[in-house]
Order: structure tokens, then C-alpha cells, then sequence
């Protein structure tokens, strides 16, 4: 995942090329990229904006809202996320989860028999962001 | 003048913000063609479908009499199944090592097989070497050279259309010891040392769960008197974690090299065995 979180201009951007997603089982791997249909569209996106300005110092560790657009699989969609963000010594650590329903990013949810996976899926992002 | 004005700001907000933005790079930019098989092995042959890395697969494969042996037998389901379990091992996501243990002979085989081309958009297709050593391990007083068979081959495969997959296998067995058989009304068989086969597989997907699959093994050269060509056709039923492959073969025989030597069954004549095989894959970490 690569991303930019910049505190002057409250602005927050970051994506992942779905391709390089890693369950620790190769088929379901696959079966994720092709759900995903990630050879047409590839990325997973968020661009947006931290809702308040706040100052961030060494050893700081606060809750933050951004609101702004999530994009998967040719859909954008506008969300508002909660996370917190970190000062260590690296960079900024940010962790921040959200729901997404499927449907409004057009994704079929895999079904086999009278099984089928959640319309509703929580994703969850852990990063470490290193000074510019 | 104006409106041209005002467009020209229009772009320079919209590039200022696209410039904001960070370029959208791809970590990889070698798409790998996948799935051309749903599982490890075709039906008898290996497929060039590959264990990813730190993952296990685990096979059960089964082979029962012949179908015609008619309803008495309950088509062969009777008769004496030949049993195989294998576990492979994806050292990395292009090289895997397998163990198995079958019931006939009581055959224990380890073997690897080596992706080394995959299809992309800039090669056209999959080239594997795959190999295996397989002891006959009977307490039958035969030395442990004479227990000793090998199958080398090369799978050369392709994926068509996102339905059709096939792929050709030259292959080589070789066994230590070449058995004489005596027969039934008297004459003798014999066994070959070596055998050379073409394999030709192929897979035709038609729903995201279901595929077709046939096999056909021609031996190039010589074969072991009284043998006939592999020929086997079977289904996929593909389960999220599981592969389920339901089949007929003229083989009972699961190793490569002991199908190619010992299959005794001939496709015209409608000799066939029905056969199933479980595939499970397991992450390990």
C-alpha cells in the first residue's frame, strides 16, 4: 500500500494495487482477484481530507475523522472514516477501519450453493508513513 | 476571451489536483495468465497448476474395477480400489515438492515440480519440469534397486480463453527392473525398461464451479506387452477450498510412470475404471 497523509494540507491519499493482496492461501488469493475483476480495475483508493486541522507532536496519539472518496472496482464511493494517527519516531503510524457493501461498488459476492459471502465487508488498513 | 479564460483555470485546478494526488504505479506489471487447471494434477498426469508458497495441498485419489464388470460388481465399485494420498508442499510460488503413498504395490513416490516460464502477456504459455522417484515398497525380496522407478517430464501448457485450457507432456519413465509376466493360456509379457509418453490435456470451464477434463496418454516407441494408451475423462467441481474431480480412466494405476507401463484397459473397448480424487489446500502460515 503506498499513501500520504500531509498534516498542513489535511489532506489524506492512499492506494494499493489489489493484485499484490495476500490471505495466506494462494486459491483464495485468486479467487479474490477475480472477484475483484483487479486485471481491469487494479487500484483500491482513498483520497479526502482530515475533517479538523490539528497539530501532531513526537509521542502524540489522536482519533481522526476523513471524509472523502473510496474507489474500487470502477466505483467511487463517499465515505467518512475514524482512525487514529500516531507520531513515532518512523513517521506516523495510522490505523483507521470502515464497512463497504459490496453492491455499491458493483462486486458480485462469490456464492457457492446456498452459501454466499456478506454484502457488508469491514476493511481494515495498519500503516506506518515515513517523513517526506 | 473570458470563456477561454475560465477553462484555462478549470484545467490548472484540475492538474494541480491531480499532481496533489500520488501517481497510481503498479507493484507488478507481469500479469501471470492463472488457473488454467483448478488442481495440481489433471487427472493422472500433473498439471502446471502450482502449490503457492507456504501452502499445503492435500490428495485423496481413488480408483475403483472396471465399469464393465456390470452391476454384480456395482460397475467396480466392488473391486479393489487403488488408494493414493499426497501431500505437496509450495517452497515458493513457482517450485513444489509432493509426497504420496499408494495401495497398489504399495508404491511410495516423492517428486517436485519446477514452474519455470508462466504465461503472461509476455509469454504465451506455462513450461514445467516435474519429476518423481517412486519405491515399490512390498516385502516381496525384490533389492531396493529393483523397487526403484522414475518419471521425468516437461508440461507445456496454455491458457486459450478464460474456458479452454491444454497442455502437452512429453514425459520419460523408467523402471530398474523390467518384469517377464507369465499370462493366462500360457506366453509370457514383458515389461519395458523405459517408456516415452506424449501427454495431452485439456480443460474446458463451464461455469466458475464446473470444468471438463481429458487425458490422453499416446506411448511413443515401445510399450510393455499387453498395454494400452491412458485414456481418461472426467469433471471439476471447483468448491472454494476443495477441488472435487469425479473421472473414468483406463488406468487404476495413479503414478505417472505406473499408468504409463501398466495400464492393461483399452478406451475402444469401453474398459474403463470410475475414479474420484479430493484436493484441499491448507495455508500455513
Amino acid at each position: 500500500m503506498n499513501g500520504r497523509v500531509s498534516l498542513e494540507e489535511g489532506t489524506v491519499d492512499f492506494y494499493i494495487d489489489l493484485e499484490t493482496l495476500k490471505t495466506g492461501i494462494g486459491k483464495r488469493d485468486k479467487d479474490m482477484r477475480k472477484v475483484l475483476e483487479t486485471k481491469e480495475f487494479p487500484f483500491a483508493e482513498f483520497v479526502g481530507t482530515l475533517e479538523t486541522g490539528f497539530e501532531l507532536l513526537p509521542g502524540d496519539s489522536k482519533p481522526v475523522r476523513v471524509s472523502g472518496t473510496f474507489s474500487m472496482h470502477g466505483n467511487d464511493r463517499p465515505i467518512e472514516v475514524e482512525g487514529s494517527l500516531v507520531y513515532v519516531e518512523a513517521g506516523l503510524e495510522l490505523e483507521a477501519a470502515w464497512t463497504i457493501r459490496l453492491e455499491d461498488y458493483d462486486i458480485e459476492p462469490p456464492r457457492l450453493l446456498i452459501m454466499k459471502v456478506d454484502q457488508e465487508q469491514k476493511i481494515s488498513i495498519r500503516a506506518t508513513l515515513l517523513p517526506e | 476571451m473570458k470563456k477561454h479564460l475560465v477553462i484555462f483555470a478549470v484545467l490548472c485546478l484540475t492538474v494541480l489536483e491531480v499532481v496533489a494526488q500520488l501517481p497510481r504505479e503498479r507493484s507488478n506489471d507481469r500479469q501471470v495468465v492463472e488457473e488454467l487447471f483448478w488442481a495440481p494434477s489433471v487427472i493422472i498426469l500433473p498439471s502446471v497448476t502450482q502449490i503457492p508458497k507456504d501452502n499445503i495441498n492435500f490428495s485423496i485419489q481413488h480408483v475403483f474395477g472396471n465399469v464393465s464388470s456390470g452391476i454384480s460388481e456395482l460397475f467396480g465399485l466392488d473391486a479393489s480400489a487403488n488408494i493414493r494420498f499426497g501431500l505437496d508442499y509450495g517452497i515458493s510460488d513457482q517450485l513444489s515438492v509432493g509426497l504420496g503413498r499408494s495401495r497398489f504395490d504399495k508404491v511410495v513416490d516423492a517428486g517436485f515440480k519446477w514452474n519455470v516460464l508462466q504465461q503472461s502477456e509476455a509469454f504465451p504459455l506455462y513450461a514445467s519440469a516435474i519429476g518423481n522417484i517412486a519405491f515399490d515398497t512390498r516385502e516381496n525380496g525384490y533389492s531396493t534397486s529393483d523397487r526403484q522407478s522414475y518419471f521425468v517430464g516437461l508440461l507445456l501448457a496454455r491458457k486459450v480463453s478464460e474456458s479452454l485450457s491444454i497442455q502437452l507432456s512429453p514425459s520419460w519413465a523408467h523402471f530398474n527392473l523390467a518384469r517377464d509376466l507369465q499370462v493366462f493360456g500360457g506366453g509370457i509379457e514383458s515389461e519395458k525398461n523405459d517408456l516415452f509418453g506424449l501427454g495431452m490435456s485439456g480443460r474446458y470451464a463451464l461455469s466458475d464451479q464446473v470444468s471438463l477434463m481429458a487425458e490422453w496418454i499416446p506411448m511413443l516407441g515401445g510399450r510393455s506387452d499387453g498395454s494400452h494408451d491412458v485414456v481418461s475423462v472426467g469433471a471439476n467441481l471447483e468448491t472454494g477450498g476443495h477441488v472435487f474431480q469425479v473421472f473414468l480412466s483406463t488406468s487404476q494405476w495413479i503414478t505417472p510412470q505406473y499408468a504409463m507401463s501398466r495400464t492393461r484397459d483399452s478406451f475402444s473397448d469401453g474398459e474403463v475404471s470410475f475414479g474420484f480424487t479430493v484436493h484441499r489446500v491448507f495455508g500455513i502460515q
